[in-house]
């Protein structure tokens, strides 16, 4: 017999799987919508992210039940409070995604977006998305620890970024706007790329009980 | 069972113990009671009998009574007391109203027994008259049956408890070594159990039921292997959910489609939005279509719900890889865009000189140059729907049922002749090397094939090259090779050049004349006939394309 506790961790796990999936979608679009200048796509990007939110608030009034009834202790109290600060985390990632997207409604970056190193930052930063939450599935600690050396890769895509965009603003003055939307977009990405870093981290914790993180 | 066993013995031993306490008890005490009422009458007799002989004399009673337990009482004639060993004479009352004194003074003896249940003693009296009428009394007291229980009552708690510890000890080990062969019974061959024959019914039961088991869990293994073997080799995705969305059963194309873990929760499978979305809403009792994109390739995912009793929704996932069908559909319609795309350009042309002419603008010494505009366009416009005619006759598959034996070497010869003015008009040399071979084939279309090698050859060469048909037998093949020394083909657009309208080069098509429907002819009519296409080609060099048909 599985009590009731063993059942509402379970939920638990799948509702931050389905919360993974959502953020995954929601950057999926965002970017997807900045490469075709696809308005839909933005759109759908920021309806994922009050998906996300509403989510959110779900899971964390299941952990603090969980708490609460149940009084856990040791690997499930990790898990628990893990997934209290991994929530967090995802809910950034899809505010972040909608932040890009909404850019993406105004302005028409498809053309300019080939002058800048911005498409491969956004794979980059959506292959860290991808794999911290099938860390998380999968409960990897190998996953999770490429993931937060991942974290490199994309600041080094950032700042090639952003050299890319000093050197558009000086070629070409009357593009300033674009670079400027461009350079916001680069630091949203960057900013999604360092969410996935802590819900790695988180994952680790959750495997090991040491929390690697503090930068 | 051992419980039960462990009590009953118990509970046997103490009632045993008790009642065989009760009924010993019982016996011994009547046995004591009558043998001290035979010693009390005796007594009697002895002492009437000395009496008798010495005289009634108190003073030898009362020496006699010092010494003894019993009680002695001597009464007179009228019922007082003339010697008593336990009480003073004086203050004894008249005894003649006793019935064991009475009885003797009528009849010579008397006894009677008188309890006293406030002390739990009985007394016993015997009395017996002399000769000269006095009576003597022996009486003797002792404790009642209640008395000795109230005496021993210690002692049968005592040994009441002593009895059980020694019972439940033997208990215990009776029950144990009751149960043990039960306990060590082999259930699996429940017939090579030597045990209580009270059993044996029990285990032969148990037998044909293991059996039957066996059977049972063999038959649904097989049926089990079966779907499982079924369901691996198909190339379509299979999983079935439970209502809690687990996964109860995935195979292995499924895990490979989706690329996630065939056990736990649907969301191990897969994250993909479309596909959440279409398990979700098939685990809430609507089915749901899906197509889901991945890299390069696209999939068609329907989910259906299975309604247990309870109504909570179980669900079927099928996977089928629809990637084919959707280029078909795309290459569906790019032919259709591109055919009318095609055919209205000549049109156009053909109206444009036709309304000029009508309109009475052109002059009388263009019309003649218009006209013949219109002849060719319309001439151009008569080639590409003779070209789709022949690829749709060549879609239907239907030219099959007219094979024939056919010379090929006359189709190339005749092909190579027909083009012979194109080539030299191109400045083309024109060199063959045809060996006389026969196939089954039909020839309108083989002709198309080897015309369309050497006109594309033709055309899409330069100036001063040179095309080269042969035609060879390997052992089972007969071997066409078309070689240019052309303009050549990028690797790139290699693979795409027998789909219809592709063209390489879009902006030279209208000024080399071609249908762009040429070189799908050859693809189509090479299928036709089981033929299989090689191409070798490099950019400015040239291109070799070889056909080789089953001989």
């Amino acid at each position: 017999m599985r009590n009731k506790f063993d059942i509402q961790l379970e939920l638990l796990n799948n509702s931050l799987i389905s919360m993974g999936a959502l953020c995954e979608n929601a950057i999926a679009c965002a970017v997807k919508a900045l490469v075709n200048n696809d308005d839909s796509l933005a759109n759908n990007a920021i309806d994922v992210d009050k998906e996300i939110d509403q989510k959110e608030k779900d899971i964390e009034s299941l952990c603090l039940k969980l708490l609460l009834q149940q009084q856990p202790v040791a690997r499930d109290l990790r898990a628990i409070s893990s997934a209290l600060k991994m929530i967090t985390d995802m809910e950034r990632i899809g505010d972040q995604a909608a932040d890009i997207a909404e850019i993406v409604t105004f302005t028409d970056l498809s053309e300019s977006r080939h002058r800048v190193h911005i498409t491969d930052m956004a794979q980059a930063v959506i292959k860290m998305v991808t794999e911290s939450i099938d860390a998380f599935v999968k409960k990897d600690l190998e996953l999770a620890e490429n993931v937060i050396a991942y974290d490199d890769v994309v600041d080094d895509l950032f700042n090639e970024v952003k050299k890319d965009t000093v050197s558009f603003i000086a070629n070409d003055p009357a593009a300033g706007e674009e670079a400027v939307d461009i350079i916001m977009i680069a630091k949203y990405l960057e900013r999604i790329g360092d969410h996935a870093t802590n819900i790695a981290e988180w994952v680790v914790f959750s495997i090991t009980g040491n929390h690697v993180g503090g930068e | 069972m051992k419980k039960r066993i462990f009590l009953s013995i118990c509970f046997a031993s103490l009632i045993s113990v008790l009642l065989s306490s009760v009924f010993i008890g019982g016996v011994i005490y009547r046995n004591s009671e009558n043998e001290i009422k035979t010693e009390i009458r005796n007594e009697a007799f002895y002492l009437a009998h000395t009496l008798e002989f010495i005289g009634c004399d108190t003073a030898y009673l009362s020496d006699t009574g010092e010494n003894v337990s019993n009680r002695i009482t001597l009464i007179d004639t009228d019922g007082t007391v003339l010697y008593d060993n336990y009480a003073e004479e004086n203050d004894m009352t008249n005894h003649m109203s006793r019935p064991e004194v009475a009885d003797a003074a009528a009849n010579g003896t008397g006894e009677a027994v008188r309890y006293s249940n406030t002390v739990g003693e009985k007394t016993y009296y015997y009395a017996v008259r002399l000769s000269d009428g006095t009576i003597v009394r022996i009486a003797n007291t002792s404790k009642t049956v209640y008395g000795v229980i109230r005496n021993a009552v210690g002692w049968i708690i005592l040994i009441s408890i002593l009895v059980l510890i020694v019972a439940v000890v033997i208990a215990y080990l009776l029950s144990r070594s009751i149960i043990k062969p039960i306990n060590n019974l082999n259930i699996d061959s429940p017939l090579s159990n030597n045990t209580y024959e009270e059993l044996s019914p029990l285990l032969r039961r148990m037998d044909k039921q293991n059996a039957e088991i066996a059977s049972k869990i063999r038959i649904l293994k097989e049926k089990q292997n079966e779907l499982d073997y079924i369901t691996s080799s198909m190339s379509e995705g299979l999983v079935i959910f439970s209502e809690t969305g687990n996964i109860l059963s995935a195979n292995a194309s499924a895990g490979r489609i989706l690329k996630g873990q065939t056990e736990g929760s649907y969301l191990m499978l897969s994250r993909d939005a479309d596909y959440i979305s279409c398990v979700e809403s098939a685990l809430k009792g609507k089915a749901s279509t899906k197509k889901m994109k991945t890299e390069n390739k696209v999939y068609s995912l329907s989910a259906s719900p299975v309604a247990n009793e309870s109504k909570d929704y179980a669900a079927v996932l099928f996977i089928v890889d629809i990637t084919d069908r959707e280029l078909a559909e795309q290459m569906r319609r790019e032919f259709t865009a591109n055919v009318s795309h095609e055919l209205k350009t000549p049109l156009t042309s053909i109206l444009g000189y036709a309304e000029i002419i009508s309109n009475g603008i052109a002059k009388p010494e263009d019309i003649n140059g218009f006209a013949g505009r219109i002849y060719s366009e319309a001439s151009r416009l008569m080639t590409l729907i003779q070209d789709i005619i022949h690829l749709s006759r060549l879609d239907e598959g239907e030219l099959r049922h007219e094979f024939e034996k056919v010379n090929l070497s006359e189709v190339c010869k005749k092909a190579v002749n027909d083009l012979s003015e194109k080539a030299k008009a191109a400045k083309i040399t024109l060199n063959e090397d045809i060996d006389d071979i026969v196939i089954n084939g039909y020839e309108p279309v083989l002709y198309e094939i080897v015309f369309n090698l050497c006109d594309n050859a033709i055309i899409y060469n330069k100036p001063e090259g040179s095309v080269s048909v042969s035609l060879k037998s390997d052992s089972s093949k007969a071997i066409l090779t078309v070689s240019d020394t052309g303009i050549g083909i990028a690797p790139e657009h290699q693979a795409r050049i027998f789909e219809r309208f592709y063209r390489v080069d879009k902006s030279r098509s209208k000024e080399t004349g071609g249908t762009g429907l040429g070189l799908s002819i050859v693809k189509h009519g090479a299928m036709l006939h089981d033929a299989e296409i090689a191409i070798s080609s490099k950019p400015g060099k040239g291109t070799s394309i070889s056909i080789s048909f089953n001989i």
